[in-house]
C-alpha cells in the first residue's frame, strides 16, 4: 500500500484523523508507514466519479479509501464493485461506521485513528477482506 | 439549474441522501451539512426534500444501512487490529519508537504514565 485517500463524503473527517495520526502517541507510527495522502484530484478523480472508477483507481495506485459511503447496496454500489471486481489480493476499503462523531466527539476519533494505524499495521494479511468499519 | 437526486446521489456526487440524512438525524443544521459535505444550500434542500417526499423508503434503505453499519467487523477482522498493535508493539521495542501506548492483556491500547 502506498497511501490513503479520502472520499468526497468525508473529506473533513479524514483531515481530523490524519491530525490525530500524527500527534505524539501515534506520529511515529504513523511516519514509520511512509504514507502519501492523494487528493481526488490529483488522482485524475472528479466528486462525481462512479465508485467503480475511484475504486479501480485506488487499487492501481495502491491506495486505501476511506469513506463514509452511506448508500443501498445497487448494481452500482461499492458493494456490488468489490464483488465484481475483488479479488484476493485487493485492498480493502476503510469505511467510516459514524461520520458525524468523528467530527463531534475526540474521543470517538481517537479510537477510529487507533483502530486505522491498527489496521495498516496488518494491511498485508488485510488484502481481500473487501470492507473494514472504523472503528 | 436545478439540483437531480439520481441513484441517491446528489447532483451526481459522491455523496447521497443517506450522508445527509445521517447528519440531519444527528441534528445538524442545513449549513452545517453543507459545510461538512461540500454542499450548496440547494443540494442540501435538494436531498431533504427528497428524503421528505419518499420518507418511508428511504427510511427502510436508512435503517438497513444503519443496521450494517453497528454490525462493524466480524471477530475475525478484529483479531487484524490485535496484530495490527502487537506489530506495533515489536516495532515499538526494535526501533525504540515512543508512540506512548502500550497493549495491556486484553489487546486493549492504553496509555503509559
Amino acid at each position: 500500500m502506498k497511501g490513503l485517500l479520502a472520499d468526497v463524503n468525508n473529506v473533513k473527517q479524514v483531515r481530523v484523523l490524519l491530525m490525530l495520526l500524527q500527534e505524539e502517541s501515534r506520529g511515529e507510527f504513523w511516519l514509520h508507514l511512509g504514507l502519501t495522502t492523494p487528493t481526488f484530484g490529483e488522482l485524475g478523480l472528479h466528486p462525481r466519479s462512479p465508485d467503480t472508477d475511484v475504486w479501480l483507481k485506488c487499487q492501481a495506485e495502491e491506495l486505501l479509501l476511506i469513506t463514509a459511503n452511506r448508500n443501498d447496496d445497487g448494481p452500482d454500489s461499492l458493494e456490488a464493485t468489490i464483488r465484481r471486481h475483488g479479488t484476493p489480493q485487493s485492498l480493502p476499503v476503510f469505511t467510516l461506521a459514524d461520520a458525524n462523531r468523528v467530527l463531534s466527539e475526540r474521543s470517538y476519533a481517537e479510537l477510529v485513528a487507533d483502530r486505522l494505524l491498527e489496521y495498516l499495521y496488518d494491511m498485508g494479511n488485510l488484502r481481500g477482506v473487501g470492507r473494514l468499519y472504523l472503528p | 439549474m436545478s439540483v437531480v437526486i439520481v441513484n441517491n446521489r446528489v447532483d451526481g456526487l459522491r455523496v447521497t441522501i443517506y450522508d445527509v440524512l445521517h447528519y440531519l438525524e444527528a441534528g445538524r443544521s442545513a449549513a452545517e451539512i453543507a459545510d461538512i459535505l461540500s454542499l450548496t444550500p440547494e443540494q442540501v434542500e435538494a436531498a431533504v426534500r427528497y428524503i421528505g417526499e419518499r420518507r418511508d423508503e428511504v427510511m427502510a434503505a436508512h435503517r438497513r444501512i444503519e443496521e450494517r453499519l453497528a454490525r462493524g467487523n466480524p471477530p475475525e477482522i478484529e483479531a487484524h487490529a490485535r496484530a495490527g498493535r502487537a506489530r506495533m508493539e515489536e516495532l515499538r521495542r526494535s526501533k525504540g519508537l515512543s508512540g506512548g501506548k502500550e497493549v495491556n492483556g486484553e489487546g486493549v491500547a492504553c496509555r503509559r504514565e
